[in-house]
């Protein structure tokens, strides 16, 4: 039930922020030190990081222009290690707006679909649950 | 574990279960301070009796917070921890990673050598 989430507005339209998180040149500015990552359903692939965590990924969804999905595990790492990376593109007057949500995906994981009010709720309800323990545990 | 599905609400909502009780949390702590201890030694710190402890620590089990074991004719109770504490190293460091990889995203624009866009606002 752990969930990461974040945004930042890029100064920049829709096509060109599109185009910074699909282009090789560009994703291989900011995603990782070497990026292999076409922007297919189903396109395997690969992202390397400067501290050499290596991973393989698997493009999920593709809607263009607008949102792209992975499925990404590091290759030295334990099979249940997957998780899924969604990246969703927001045109507002300020700029474009982009959000990343990465979440724990075990191999049999379904594709998670844009999170419903009662998925997002009990995600809620879990962090809710993990600080009142730690509330608790501290004493 | 999954992030999401019917299994995972199930956790989520054991858990809130579990925590929402003010003298549960007293005996999870309990565990955790002072564990593995018996249900009796347990009531021994607690103003509750130990049919009530045991209760707790049941409810506390279902949500995967304690676990049991026995030794001997005793059977002993430590807190289950740790998936929490895994949970929130991998909150902090996705998180940390996810900043790094927006900062040089957002500094991609600057980048004179770039064929880019149409930008808006200022720069």
């Amino acid at each position: 039930m752990e969930t990461v989430e974040r945004t930042v507005t890029l100064p920049t339209d829709l096509e060109d922020a599109w185009a910074l998180i699909t282009r090789p040149e560009d994703l291989a500015s900011w995603l990782g030190d070497e990026v292999q990552l076409d922007p297919t359903p189903g396109a395997a692939g690969r992202v390397v990081e400067r501290d050499g965590t290596d991973r393989a990924l698997v493009v999920e969804r593709v809607e263009e222009g607008r949102r792209l999905s992975w499925r990404w595990w590091p290759e030295a790492g334990p099979e249940g290690a997957a998780s899924r990376v969604e990246i969703t593109l927001t045109p507002t007057e300020a700029g474009t707006v982009v959000r990343v949500v990465e979440a724990p995906a075990g191999p049999t994981a379904p594709v998670a679909s844009a999170a419903t009010g009662e998925a997002w709720s009990h995600r809620l309800l879990h962090l809710e649950a993990h600080l009142l323990l730690a509330a608790a545990i501290r004493g | 574990m999954s992030p999401t599905g019917p299994e995972a609400e199930h956790r989520a909502g054991a858990v809130f279960e579990a925590l929402a009780d003010a003298t549960r949390r007293a005996v999870l702590r309990d565990v955790a301070e002072r564990g593995p201890l018996t249900a009796t030694e347990l009531a021994r710190g607690l103003p509750v009796t130990r049919q009530a402890v045991a209760k707790h620590l049941a409810v506390l089990g279902e949500a995967g917070l304690v676990a049991q074991a026995r030794h001997g004719r005793e059977t002993r109770f430590s807190a289950t921890l740790a998936p929490l504490a895994d949970t929130s190293r991998w909150l902090a460091e996705t998180g940390a990673a996810w900043d790094r990889r927006l900062d040089r995203l957002a500094a991609r624009l600057s980048d004179p050598s770039r064929d880019g866009g149409r930008r808006t606002g200022r720069e």
